[in-house]
Parts: C-alpha cells; structure tokens; sequence
C-alpha cells in the first residue's frame, strides 16, 4: 500500500505510479499544461521528471496553478 | 509624464509606476477593463493549490495572460502568506516555473494580524533568492536599516508599507517615508500596501516615491475602472510634481498679486478702518 498527500488530502492505492501517472492518469490534469505546476516534498518537480519519478510512500506532492492576487 | 523619465528596474525597462493587484475584482471584465484604464508597469498574481476542475475553471488567469500578451504590463508572481524565508523562497521558485519569468514580489509575514513583513525571514529569503538570479522585490516595513540591509542582500528596489494591507489608511508615517527617500536617493523606492485614495498615492510620488503598488483601492471601488484611471493620474501628477520642485512653506501671507501700484494703497487703514 503507497499512502500519499495530495493538495492536503490522503490518498492510498497498491500499484506502482509514477508523478506522470497519478497527475495526468488518476488526477486528470491536462496533459502539457503549462497552467500548473508540481511540488514534491516541497520542491519543484520539473515536469520532464515527472515520468521518471515514482511515487513513494509518504510523498507529498502538491499541484499549484494561478490565482489573483495583490 | 516627459518621455524622459524612463523608469528602469535592474535595468529593464517599465512601462508605469503605477502597478495594480489582480485580486477582489467583481469580474475578469471588469479587472481587465481597470488594467486598461491604469496600463499598469506590473500586474501582480500569486499561485496555490488547484484541483484539475479549479485550473478549467481560472478565467482570471487566461484575461491577466491575454492582458499581458496585449499590452505593455509585466507580471509580478508574489509569495503572499509565507511565514518563513523557506516557504517563501520555495513558492518563489515554483512561481518562476509557473509564470516563466523571474520577477517575484517577496512577502514573508510576520504578523497574522496588521500583516506586518517577517524583516529577518525576508532578508534571509531575498539573499537566497538574489543569488538565484531572482529580481526580488520584497514588500517590506518602512525601517531603513531593514531597506539597506534588503539592498545589500541583492534586491533591486524596496517596497515599503504606506500602511497595512488593505487598510487604505495611506502614508501613515510621512517621516519615516522622507527619511527613505533622503538616506537611500539611488533607491527604487515602491510604496506597497495601504494606499486607499488616488491623493495617497500623488502624496507618495510627490514625497518622491519611484512608483506605488496597490490593489484593494481599485478593485474595491464602486467604480474599479473609473479609479483606476484616477490612480494613474494621481501618479503622474505627482510624479511631475516631484520633478518640478516644491515652493517653500512658510508661516506668514505673502500677497500672489503685486501690491505696488494699487490706486487705493492702505486707504481704508490711514483712515482707521479694519478688514475682517
């Protein structure tokens, strides 16, 4: 069992994924976005190393877009 | 404004000294439509959190991205709610990737509650940032000793409060902003927070501040549009009026019209009369 935080929330599956994987596949970003970007364990995860890195147990792995502000 | 008075930031060039927050506006519309009416040097965003659905759903971001594709403002990501120079210099390096650019205004707040900067995490976090190659412009109290310790920590320009954060209170500290402006006279000097009226703003350049950042006044307005063609004209007229040097105050009436060759000179005195 991989258990992980995303965006704040707890998620748990048995398989292998890599970051690809779980933010295109399962979380259902758009796929070569440049609307958001990716934090794991609180560093930038550029995205041509998203598919080469997996997932481990007890990442935590944030996906941040735009907002306004002042 | 004469076309001479170019204003530069590490060496770039831009395009207004009146820079507008992005947030609060009642619609995309009507933000863009303020932008338009201000041509604001810089727009300022910031990033969080986002589900898929949230990003499909961020009509703010694609007008703030048309609006700078159109036009000659500049986007400055900022690092609000940062507590710790590791928070911040962390979002600041994630917003570098999101919005490609390496301008960033650096916040660390040290007080929940007037908002008030972290000055020592923000000095750590603006020397680890600069020497990133980050152009860092942090928002800042209004010390002196906090500005040059900013400055030498590599930051291209300060931002002081005129007061806390959408307070609209204006330059509450007069002082402390001329003595800026006459112990740092190289220093790019932002007035960032507080400014609530278009004559805050004109007191600022007129106190010879290099430009003002604000956002609640605008958006908050009844009319953001009409406001924010009134703040840019407040920061020109202030700005030209800082150029144009200032008369010197004086206690005692000194009469604007000649009084020599008044037909009637002291008449109304010689023969006991008084004027109210």
């Amino acid at each position: 069992m991989i258990e992980i935080i995303v965006n704040g929330k707890s998620m748990a599956w048995t398989s292998e994924k890599n970051v690809y994987t779980l933010i295109i596949d399962t979380l259902n970003y758009p796929a070569e976005s440049s609307r958001f970007v990716v934090a794991l364990n609180g560093e930038l995860l550029p995205a041509e190393q998203w598919p080469s890195t997996r997932v481990n147990n007890g990442d935590i792995i944030d996906v941040l877009g735009a907002i306004t502000g002042g | 404004m004469a076309d001479s008075d170019v204003f530069t930031i590490a060496r770039e060039e831009i395009s207004s000294r009146l820079w507008l927050g992005s947030s609060m506006y009642p619609s995309p519309d009507i933000m863009v439509s303020a932008f338009a009416s201000a041509q604001p040097g810089f727009v300022t965003m910031s990033l969080r959190r986002q589900t898929a659905g949230d990003l499909a759903n961020n009509d703010y971001h694609e007008r703030v991205n048309q609006w700078l594709g159109a036009s000659q403002s500049r986007l400055l990501p900022n690092t609000a709610g940062c507590q710790s120079a590791k928070e911040a210099i962390q979002l600041a390096i994630l917003a570098r990737e999101l919005f490609k650019t390496s301008w960033i205004k650096l916040e660390v707040i040290g007080d929940e509650y007037s908002l008030q900067p972290n000055v020592f995490e923000l000095v750590s976090a603006a020397r680890e940032l600069s020497a990133q190659g980050f152009y860092v412009l942090p928002y800042c109290t209004d010390d002196l000793v906090v500005c040059e310790s900013l400055l030498h920590a590599g930051c291209p320009a300060v931002m002081p409060w005129g007061a806390p954060i959408g307070t609209g209170k204006g330059i509450i500290n007069p002082y402390q902003l001329r003595t800026l402006r006459a112990r740092l006279p190289d220093t790019t000097i932002i007035v960032d927070a507080g400014i609530g009226r278009p004559s805050q703003a004109m007191q600022a350049m007129e106190m010879g501040a290099d430009g003002v950042l604000l956002n609640t006044a605008v958006a908050k307005a009844a009319n953001p549009v009409t406001m924010a063609g009134a703040f840019a004209a407040a920061v020109d007229a202030g700005r030209a009026a800082f150029h144009a040097g200032f008369m010197t105050e004086r206690d005692m009436a000194s009469p604007s019209t000649p009084v020599a060759g008044l037909p009637f000179w002291h008449t109304a005195m010689r023969e006991g009369q008084h004027h109210d």
